[in-house]
């Protein structure tokens, strides 16, 4: 690019990468569209550096020579950086694949309202995005892809009952509006005419959703598997740790940015690196973290890729947990929980500590207390009050069925099956 | 300023009911230091316009990074097709409600502030001992012109500081314990008393894993300090007050509300209870004169003595209930759709001395600061974890405690019986819409105490 070119002179190392993200999103509420929107993020990065020293920029569009000019002369007076790796890697793959027609999306929007039968109104979101980037630095590196993806989420209102269904993934053609509408109405109709209660703060066994697993796990590996939280001491987990025992012998969880099939795949990342699998825990075992160049060059390994949002920080763009043997079905998975409690979905999660990982989330949506295997009623404000520790080695069973979804507070888009905790906090 | 006129008189010609087109430019730059090392030191530029029209009853978005004429008139093209698409699948167009529309032309003085320079004096500050110190500071100003085809012409331009401090204290035999600081505005004196706070807050988090016990579970009349106040307000009286939530708007992400449509006039809390919400307090980080709409600010008095009295809304929620806007739409960048959105929202002073109502009570808590908090999405069942709190016996202060206050929203506001006279604001960035909108607020007020409510550990 040109803006290498000008600034070869003024610095040791540089890296462009160029992003521009198409959106089309319809949000819908009360079984209409509210607004359709269309934006494009636009977006130029740069990364210098002289000697040790480095600093980054953004802008929409293109970079002011103005913006460049003070960085640059900004540059001379920083310290220098703790993580300062030289630029550079394997060249960075090219991909491309077409954009998708945005013009599908009301009707998709249609079909989930027309298969929620027996519900009062439906509230959702279909967010289609095409995202293209190139990617070029100063040792001559450089790649573009292109690539869409796509999730929908939709919440039906039954009375004081709601159920949230969401889906994600690379085409328009994979949402399946009409499933996730009628799975909202079965959901439903498991509460019907059950009494509503209140929980009382204790330590229970839970069957969660794939929604609330995933979310769950996301906060994990975003925060305790990520390189850089382990190098500010925020993370549980300490280079030490890999290799030992962490989690349930049933838990194995990739984290899989790299794999074409996958809402959030992207075949490089801010430093042109291909980003590659990172088994999180395999079988139990704490098998590796997401890193950057720079986290890695500091923990003495390779970059794994995730420099996905920019330089500073990794991060995971999608997760995968291995489904299990357990039923695909809900009722069956109540019968082998037994008696404890169902949650659907979760929202507001927050930490009184993040490196302990005490964390409260709240149930979101169909929460129903099971006694003897059967829904016996819908618990009303119901917690999960408890730690990731707990979390993960908690878990006593996951279905057979894993399914890809994501939606908006979800830290990071995940397939993830159903799971039996057992031995989990909760409160109200 | 032309290119604004053409993108509405165009956006007209193609059959938009109501154009609206909002340039806006945020930049600035951002520093963080992670225990004492230099983390990061960035520069960013983001500008746009941003489209809305209505046509054949439907709302349409478009917005574009490019300001060339020719891709501005493609996005009022798109704005105004999407709005006919979604148009055709409504059952009730979408309105404005008729305002006088505010022409101004306002700018805020610069903040004389290096960010890197910021966070290294602050992590000096902190107390030694911690195991972890994080510091994130970020410096910017934003430009926003606004022109609605109904009359508004809006130009602003306002600096903001935001700082996030983290400090974890970690001892094996005693565990962790974290406090997270937040501070800034608009102001030169936004920042007044940062090293002190951070100084005050760190030596807390150490003192305080090692004295707080936990509570004995039970019911505890709390005397809730200006922070608490704060987050209580924002979550549970701001939130549910935005009617395009109760209106359903944001059911699928943000939630809705305990107030419903049918039912607007509810009874919030006691008699002592009056919650405002006012955009225009001087130097505040949720300053504005008048909203993304074109709409002057005024403060909206969410409760009055208890009692709902207004929501904070946009233009089109409040024709849905035949009222006028109160200048609560706000888009936080300029890919982003003006929503209704809390700007400083708070508790009004009552007339009480805060020592007199500690004295004032026999067996209760003080809680100063919150940790781990959350709420559900109706804002009716909340949770707020004790960082700093003290036992209250017979009218004074005991030993440092630790648990968590869990309240139903009326039960909350329904116990106040004494209000205090002092008053601090407190910064956050609230999130709603999707895509998300985090934009900058406060939130605060005077000490109270609201009697016999569940505390747990």
């Amino acid at each position: 690019m040109m803006l290498l070119k000008l600034i070869r002179e003024r610095v040791d190392e540089a890296a462009v990468v160029k992003t521009v993200v198409e959106n089309y999103m319809a949000r819908f509420a009360n079984n209409e569209i509210t607004v359709f929107k269309n934006w494009t993020i636009e977006n130029t990065y740069l990364y210098l550096a002289k000697g040790r020293k480095t600093t980054f920029l953004s802008a929409t569009g293109s970079l002011s020579v103005d913006q460049v000019e003070k960085a640059i002369s900004r540059l001379m007076s920083l310290p220098e950086d703790p993580l300062y790796v030289p630029v550079g890697g394997p060249k960075p793959s090219d991909y491309s694949e077409p954009p998708e027609d945005f013009e599908k999306i009301p009707d998709l929007v249609k079909k989930a309202i027309d298969a929620a039968e027996g519900v009062e109104r439906n509230a959702g979101v279909i967010h289609l995005t095409y995202t293209k980037a190139w990617y070029e630095d100063t040792t001559g590196r450089e790649g573009s892809y292109s690539v869409n993806r796509v999730y929908m989420t939709v919440r039906s209102f039954l009375g004081e009952l709601s159920a949230t269904g969401a889906i994600a993934g690379r085409r328009l053609s994979e949402i399946r509006a009409e499933a996730v509408g009628r799975e909202n109405s079965q959901i439903l109709s498991l509460a019907r005419g059950l009494p509503h209660i209140r929980v009382e703060s204790g330590v229970v066994d839970l069957v969660l959703s794939p929604l609330v697993l995933g979310h769950l796990i996301g906060q994990v590996v975003q925060m305790w598997a990520n390189g850089l939280e382990i190098l500010s001491g925020s993370s549980r987990y300490s280079k030490e740790d890999l290799g030992k025992e962490a989690a349930s012998p049933l838990l194995t969880v990739v984290e899989k940015t790299y794999d074409p099939s996958v809402y959030g795949y992207v075949p490089f990342d801010f430093e042109g690196i291909t980003p590659r699998l990172v088994e999180v825990y395999k079988r139990g075992i704490l098998g590796g973290f997401i890193h950057n160049r720079r986290t890695a060059n500091a923990f003495g390994t390779e970059s794994t890729g995730h420099a996905l949002y920019g330089w500073a920080r990794p991060a995971a763009g999608h997760i995968d947990i291995a489904p299990g043997d357990g039923p695909r079905e809900l009722d069956a998975l109540f019968l082998d929980l037994k008696n404890g409690f169902y949650i659907h979905n979760n929202w507001y999660t927050r930490y009184q500590n993040v490196k302990t990982g005490q964390f409260s989330t709240v149930g979101r949506d169909i929460a129903l207390q099971i006694k003897n295997g059967k829904p016996a009623a819908v618990v009303k404000y119901i917690r999960i009050a408890d730690t990731l520790e707990n979390v993960v080695k908690n878990v006593a069973e996951l279905s057979k069925e894993a399914r890809q979804i994501y939606w908006w507070d979800m830290p990071v888009p995940s397939t993830a099956p159903y799971a039996v905790l057992r031995n989990i906090g909760v409160t109200t | 300023m032309e290119l604004l006129v053409k993108a509405l008189d165009y956006g007209r010609s193609l059959g938009a009911t109501y154009v609206e087109v909002r340039w806006q430019k945020d930049y600035g730059s951002v520093a963080a230091v992670r225990n004492g090392q230099f983390e990061f030191l960035a520069t960013f530029s983001s500008e746009g316009i941003a489209i809305r029209a209505i046509a054949e009853g439907g709302l349409g978005f478009a917005a574009t990074p490019e300001l060339e004429l020719d891709k501005v008139l493609k996005a009022v093209e798109k704005a105004v097709k999407l709005a006919k698409a979604a148009g055709r699948v409504r059952k009730t167009p979408v309105t404005l409600s008729e305002e006088k529309l505010a022409k101004i032309n306002y700018s805020l003085p610069e903040l004389d502030l290096d960010p890197l320079d910021l966070v290294k004096t602050l992590d000096s500050h902190t107390a030694p001992g911690l195991s972890v110190r994080r510091f994130y500071t970020s410096v910017w100003i934003t430009e926003k012109h606004i022109l609605t085809s109904d009359g508004a012409d809006v130009y602003s331009r306002v600096p903001r500081v935001y700082l996030f401090g983290m400090f974890i204290a970690h001892e094996p035999s005693l565990g962790s314990l974290q406090r997270d600081i937040f501070l800034g505005g608009t102001s030169p004196d936004s920042l007044r008393n940062a090293e002190k706070i951070v100084e005050e807050e760190s030596k807390k988090t150490l003192v305080l894993l090692e004295k707080a016990r936990s509570v004995s579970p039970g019911r505890y009349d709390i005397v809730f300090g200006p922070e608490m106040t704060g987050i209580l307000v924002h979550e549970s009286v701001g939130h549910p007050f935005e009617l395009d939530r109760i209106y359903g708007r944001e059911g699928a992400e943000a939630g809705e509300s305990y107030i419903k449509p049918n039912n607007l006039k509810v009874r919030i809390g006691s008699e002592f209870v009056n919650i405002t919400d006012y955009p225009a307090v001087p130097g505040t980080y949720g300053f504005y004169l008048v909203d993304d709409e074109g709409v002057v600010a005024r403060p909206k008095k969410l409760v009055s003595n208890g009692w709902a009295t207004e929501f904070i809304t946009n233009r089109q929620y409040a024709a849905a209930i035949g009222a006028h806007s109160n200048a609560g739409a706000r888009a936080s960048a300029f890919d982003r759709e003006p929503i209704p959105r809390m700007s400083n929202t708070y508790l009004e002073p009552g007339d009480w001395r805060p020592d007199e109502i500690i004295r004032d009570t026999r067996r209760g808590i003080y809680v100063v600061s919150y940790t781990e908090w959350n709420i559900n999405d109706t804002r009716y069942s909340g949770r707020y974890g004790i960082f700093e709190g003290y036992l209250i016996e017979g009218g004074e202060l005991k030993q440092p405690v630790k648990g968590f206050i869990e309240v139903d929203t009326p039960e909350l506001w329904g116990g106040v019986d004494a209000v205090g006279r002092d008053f601090q604001l407190f910064i956050g960035t609230c999130g709603k819409g999707n895509p998300p909108q985090g934009v900058p607020v406060t939130m605060g007020g005077p000490t109270f105490r609201s009697r016999g409510l569940r505390v747990v550990v």
